[in-house]
């Protein structure tokens, strides 16, 4: 199966749909970035399905996402993906940085996120916490 | 461009950071050719134990860098491309702003960098 052009850049796109749409308070568009058994993984915490998910995102500070080149990996219908991330923060331009590891999988409606996990790399080194 | 040849060289160049970033050392060094120069702002790192001494002496960081501009034939086995990036230190302390300057090389089914030239924007 498909290991194309298009599948490349429908990733790149969902990649860049999760930082935009969470930063214009999209919540629910960036929730359908999701499997509806999808999970997010951040602060020692899982946000799992649809109601998880919401939760998060209507909880997390404001801020901007800024994303590096990815590296994606496709294997069939299911595909790996690394990025590193840089969040600034909306009222305090404080910034945290880190990476992203993402399991995606391949739906009928595209491809989604099945697990994405954050790892901030803070002085102390790598941390599931900023 | 086909289909391998912009997923080669997608992945090479988001590995640059990356493997910097998680400080996967001989990784990175695998990205380069045995010959290459790595030109830090006119100082160049022209064998794989300068490169490797760059990783124990530069601040731990993220690489932002933001998409690139890819020119040239993959036929030809060589490509140039360019990309702006933002570094960010862990202790939030440096920010550095510059661009990169690549010319990469077909080697088997991968693509290495044979010259990268960071320039900063200070």
């Amino acid at each position: 199966m498909g290991d194309t052009r298009g599948d490349l850049e429908e990733i790149e796109v969902l990649l860049a749909r999760y930082g935009n749409r969470l930063d214009r308070s999209d919540h629910s568009g960036w929730v359908d970035l999701f499997t509806t058994d999808g999970r997010f993984e951040v602060y020692g915490r899982s946000f799992e399905g649809p109601e998880g998910l919401l939760r998060m995102a209507e909880s997390a500070p404001g801020g901007l996402h800024l994303t590096s080149a990815a590296l994606i990996e496709i294997d069939g219908d299911s595909a790996t993906v690394e990025q590193s991330f840089l969040f600034v923060d909306q009222v305090s331009h404080e910034s945290r940085i880190g990476w992203y590891d993402d399991q995606l999988v391949r739906t009928s409606e595209g491809w989604r996120f099945q697990v994405r996990r954050s790892t901030f790399l803070t002085p102390d080194g790598p941390s599931d916490r900023p | 461009m086909n289909d391998i040849d912009l997923r080669a060289v997608h992945n090479l160049l988001g590995r640059y950071g990356l493997l910097l970033d998680r400080l996967d050392v001989e990784e990175w060094l695998d990205l380069f050719t045995d010959d290459a120069v790595l030109d830090i702002d006119g100082t160049e790192l022209d064998s794989r134990e300068k490169r490797r001494h760059l990783t124990t002496t530069a601040p731990r960081g993220v690489h932002v860098v933001n998409l690139p501009v890819i020119t040239g034939d993959p036929a030809t086995d060589s490509l140039s491309a360019t990309a702006t990036f933002l570094f960010r230190s862990v202790d939030g302390v440096t920010v550095r702003l510059g661009w990169y300057d690549d010319r990469l090389e077909r080697v088997g089914d991968q693509w290495r960098f044979t010259y990268r030239r960071i320039s900063f924007l200070d």
